[in-house]
């Protein structure tokens, strides 16, 4: 027995037409009308909603059309940053394998991409023992000028690769990440031996998570209330009346 | 002139974001400079072809323009003393100007092109942290006369004396941690392990290459030896291609020898070239998620041709031109963000293609009614170069409408035979009652000639379970509907609607059966196509599950009826069983000028099946697959669309192979597309079901391999 087995078949040698209650299949008349050819669906008043002015209306309310070339930008609801949608932008500084952090500010851009980190080298930022953001990083510590194009062929140079002493990296952690004052942050720059496709989302750091990374560079750790010119809103009072000012 | 960012490209949340800052450019003339060099180079020739097209998606682009007090960056000129490679007793002089960023230019290669002035790292991360505070990548337009170009980490520095291969190669480095491939005189040999980055290797052996997938056996491993070699391993091939086809090829990350590249050239060797096929996946895997790649989207048509196949990949923030290249499919061009004009391309952008201005090639319509505060309809122009443009853009109403509504629904026919297809409008939805109106084509955009309010004449009122197709049933240049109610009524109807003198009315009307059919059902589905070839359209109807077996059947239209054919009890010759779930598309699949049926059952059966049933006219003849198509897995979450195909004639003479007249163009074979997020395939049906080309994740036709 299958789903068809307790429905009828078509009656194709019978007349078509006609009252289709006969029609074999026993079907119930559903509580709606036979279309009489009279009557509009003005009559039926299926929803309570509005109805569209006349068309006449709706040609005063339109206003005249005219020829244009560029109709400017589309209006997007208005709407606030979701908190998910802000992060801390570090600043930092590597001078001899030492990380240090030069500023900090609360950005309206959310943090890095957390899905993968891909690359040859990375960026780490650790609140305690949990990862708040793994990014890549492309030459580390290198400057590099692009060839010279009077080079002859015969001569050609290349790039010119400068060793930076003292060179800069960005990186942006979870709002959340530094709402604690006495969150302990570091932060650890990675050469990899091979390109690694990692997991940014992790609760192990990166020097434990592969083999094939080497640390470079690292932090000393830093409380989160020690991060310069960072402003985040924290629950926490104003200074007593008798604190001294500078 | 304050400091100010312009959004170049907004492709929202998930992608990344390029940074492009200015210095040693003031207010007035200047800016424009740099806002020319921006746009010429950088978004039209960096932007505008080949893979960064392609992933045009992945890029937020801000434009920062920062005023410098003077006009022209600050220079240092070297004296290298005849001992260039000693820097350290190098002279200079210099000249010192105030602008924003500080950046001194100096022209000389053995000192990296540009210096820093005073406080010129904070003065850039300054200006990031205001305008471009997400920046991935930062793109510096130094206004000096002086060639010269830095890059520093994911920080690029460029004047305006660079062109767009610089930033290209470049970019390779930055967005895709490419290593270089070329080498440089005198360099030597590589005597390191074997390098990280994913385009060079020490490696000799085939099993063992980091791109072995790209390698066909017959190429020789190594197949270029010696200093920067290209092909020594005998003769080279015909028709091999330098930059597409893959083998080991000594030279690269600099070195003479000792280290291998995949291709002889790539754009990370010469930078003119694209990416070679390494170079290419390493790039198309690092931003696929962040540009939001999916075929769940497409629309097929021609629109930048009228001949050959085309279809429009639909995504969050792009839209792409894909033509048909023999079997296969070949990416065109990609439109992200914004189509000028201008539409921004979002999530909830609906589309349609017809040819609306009548010249053969198809346009879009593309209606938004999520994204917005209130409801857009446009008009999208595509060129025979891929780019598009709005030709008309109706913000919340066209005029007579009387207002957009989340439900707005369109339908494409030449509702008044003027050779240009016109909108039909509905919505049964957001009113008080249906609406439906007729939207004319003037061929650069629309207005409404006729607006019903509740009713169509002679159709005794509209409902809200209303289905309206579109039927050329006298085979004319003008469209006619059908209109089909199974429950908003007592029995059911089926209208077939004409325009006439400007106004659609219903004339005919079949009320719970059309001769033959043995009564209409709830169920019943029509499917529109000229199964005979009369050049009138005609309906297959189709019911699976209000009757004892499933029944299709034929109706040809006479023009203004349809009168039965044949009816199939329960099956179609050579397809098996039908079954409820049996699901149809009309494709003219073997190209005879007669409309089959593509079929698929992915729901009653233990396996999945797809396959033709192929019209003689007057009767049905099935075949299918089961499982698979070719490597297409048939699964449930296909999706499957009919692209149509047209090709031009070659009429030869008996002394001449060249085409003497013309144009004459046919129709062709019908392809099938198969699409889901990931995958797309395209089926051809000239016999059984067989597949001509398969693609996951993005459109590349590699030489040799796959990027899975």
């Amino acid at each position: 027995m299958d789903e068809y087995d307790e429905r009828p078949r078509k009656q194709l040698d019978e007349r078509a037409g006609g009252d289709a209650a006969t029609g074999g299949r026993g079907r119930v008349f559903r509580a709606g009308q036979r279309k009489d050819g009279r009557r509009t669906s003005a009559v039926l008043k299926e929803r309570t909603g509005r109805a569209k002015p006349g068309v006449e209306a709706s040609l005063a309310l339109y206003g005249e059309e005219t020829r244009r070339k560029d109709w400017g930008p589309q209006v997007a609801p208005r709407r606030e940053p979701a908190p998910q949608e802000r992060s801390v932008r570090l600043r930092l500084e590597v001078q001899g394998g030492r990380i240090s952090v030069l500023d900090s500010t609360v950005v309206d851009v959310p943090p890095a991409d957390r899905s993968a980190a891909r690359g040859t080298a990375f960026i780490e930022v650790r609140a305690g023992k949990s990862v708040v953001a793994l990014e890549p990083l492309v030459d580390p510590g290198l400057s590099i000028g692009i060839p010279d194009r009077s080079d002859p062929a015969d001569a050609f140079r290349g790039h010119r690769v400068i060793e930076d002493d003292t060179w800069e990296a960005v990186v942006r952690v979870p709002v959340e990440a530094v709402a604690d004052r006495e969150a302990e942050l570091s932060v650890s720059i990675y050469r990899a031996s091979e390109r690694l496709i990692l997991e940014a989302e992790s609760d192990l750091p990166l020097a434990r998570r592969s083999r094939r990374v080497e640390e470079v560079a690292t932090s000393a750790p830093i409380r989160a209330a020690e991060l310069p010119h960072l402003e985040v809103e924290r629950d926490e009072r104003k200074p007593g009346a008798g604190s001294s000012a500078e | 002139m304050a400091d100010s960012v312009t959004v170049l490209q907004d492709v929202g949340s998930g992608g990344k974001t390029l940074a492009i800052l200015g210095d040693g450019f003031a207010a007035g003339a200047d800016q424009t400079t740099y806002d020319t060099y921006v746009r010429d180079v950088v978004m039209k020739q960096v932007f505008g072809d080949g893979y960064y097209n392609e992933d045009a998606a992945a890029w937020n682009i801000r434009r920062v323009n920062l005023e410098s007090v003077h006009s022209g960056a600050s220079t240092r000129t070297w004296n290298l003393n005849g001992t260039p490679s000693n820097t350290a007793d190098d002279t200079s002089t210099e000249m010192i100007f105030d602008t924003a960023l500080g950046i001194i230019s100096n022209g000389e290669w053995w000192h990296g092109w540009f210096e820093n002035g005073a406080n010129t790292k904070k003065r850039i991360d300054d200006a990031l942290a205001k305008w471009a505070p997400g920046a991935d990548f930062t793109l510096i337009i130094v206004n000096s006369t002086l060639p010269g170009g830095l890059r520093t980490g994911s920080v690029l520095k460029v004047t305006t004396q660079e062109g767009w291969d610089v930033i290209a190669h470049e970019m390779g480095h930055g967005f895709g941690d490419l290593e270089d491939e070329y080498s440089a005189t005198g360099k030597g040999a590589y005597s390191s392990g074997e390098p990280a980055r994913v385009n060079v290797t020490i490696e000799r052996t085939r099993s063992k290459l980091k791109w072995k997938q790209f390698v066909a056996g017959t190429t020789p491993i190594p197949t270029g030896t010696g200093n920067a070699a290209g092909w020594t391993s005998g003769t080279k091939p015909t028709g091999w291609d330098d930059t597409s086809d893959a083998g080991t090829f000594e030279g690269g990350a600099t070195f003479e020898r000792g280290i291998f590249r995949p291709v002889i050239d790539c754009r990370m060797n010469s930078n003119t070239p694209d990416f070679c096929p390494v170079c290419y996946t390493e790039l198309k895997d690092t931003y696929h998620g962040p540009a939001k790649h999916s075929f769940s989207r497409v629309v097929p048509g021609r629109f930048s041709s009228s001949l050959g196949s085309e279809f429009i990949g639909v995504e969050d923030r792009a839209l792409t031109v894909y033509r048909a290249d023999g079997p296969r499919w070949a990416h065109k061009r990609t439109t992200a963000a914004v189509v000028p004009g201008s539409w921004e391309i979002r999530p909830g952008d609906r589309y349609w293609a017809g040819d609306f201005d009548g010249d053969g090639r198809d346009e879009l319509v593309v209606y938004n009614s999520t994204d917005w505060v209130f409801p857009y309809l446009a008009l999208i122009k595509v060129d025979t170069d891929g780019r598009m443009r709005v030709l008309a853009r109706y913000d919340g109403d066209i005029p007579g409408w009387g207002g957009f509504a989340r439900n707005d629904d369109f339908l494409v026919g030449d509702f008044d035979g003027d050779g240009r297809d016109d909108l039909l409008v509905v919505n049964f939805d957001d009113w008080s009652m249906p609406y439906v109106a007729t939207l004319i084509s003037t061929g650069s955009g629309f207005f409404q000639s006729r607006r019903y309010d509740g009713d169509i004449p002679g159709w005794g009122g509209l409902a809200r379970n209303d289905e309206i197709m579109v039927v050329n049933a006298r085979g004319t240049s003008q469209d006619d509907l059908l209109i089909w109610n199974s429950r908003d009524w007592s029995s059911e109807y089926l209208g077939l609607f004409r325009n006439q003198r400007g106004s659609f009315r219903c004339i005919r009307m079949w009320e719970d059966d059309i001769p033959g059919w043995g009564g209409f059902a709830e169920h019943d589905r029509f499917f529109v196509g000229d199964f005979d070839g009369d050049g009138k359209e005609d309906l297959y109807l189709f019911n699976g599950s209000d009757w004892a077996n499933p029944y299709l059947a034929m109706f040809r239209s006479t023009g203004s009826d349809f009168a039965f054919v044949r009816m199939f009890d329960g099956d179609v010759p050579g397809w098996g069983g039908m079954r409820s779930h049996d699901r149809f598309m009309p494709a003219d699949l073997t190209g005879d000028g007669r409309v089959d049926l593509f079929a698929w059952n992915m729901d009653d059966w233990s396996h999945d099946y797809a396959g033709r049933m192929i019209s003689n006219g007057s009767n049905l003849s099935a075949d299918f697959r089961e499982g698979w198509v070719g490597e297409w897995r048939l699964g449930s979450v296909d999706r499957f669309e009919r692209v149509p195909e047209r090709h031009r004639i070659r009429v030869t003479t008996g002394h001449s192979q060249a085409i003497v007249i013309g144009p004459l163009t046919r129709k062709g074979p019908d392809r099938i597309l198969a699409h889901n997020a990931d995958w797309m395939s395209s089926f051809s049906g000239t016999g059984p079901l067989g597949m001509n080309s398969i693609y996951n994740r993005w459109v590349h036709n590699y030489r040799f391999g796959r990027n899975w």
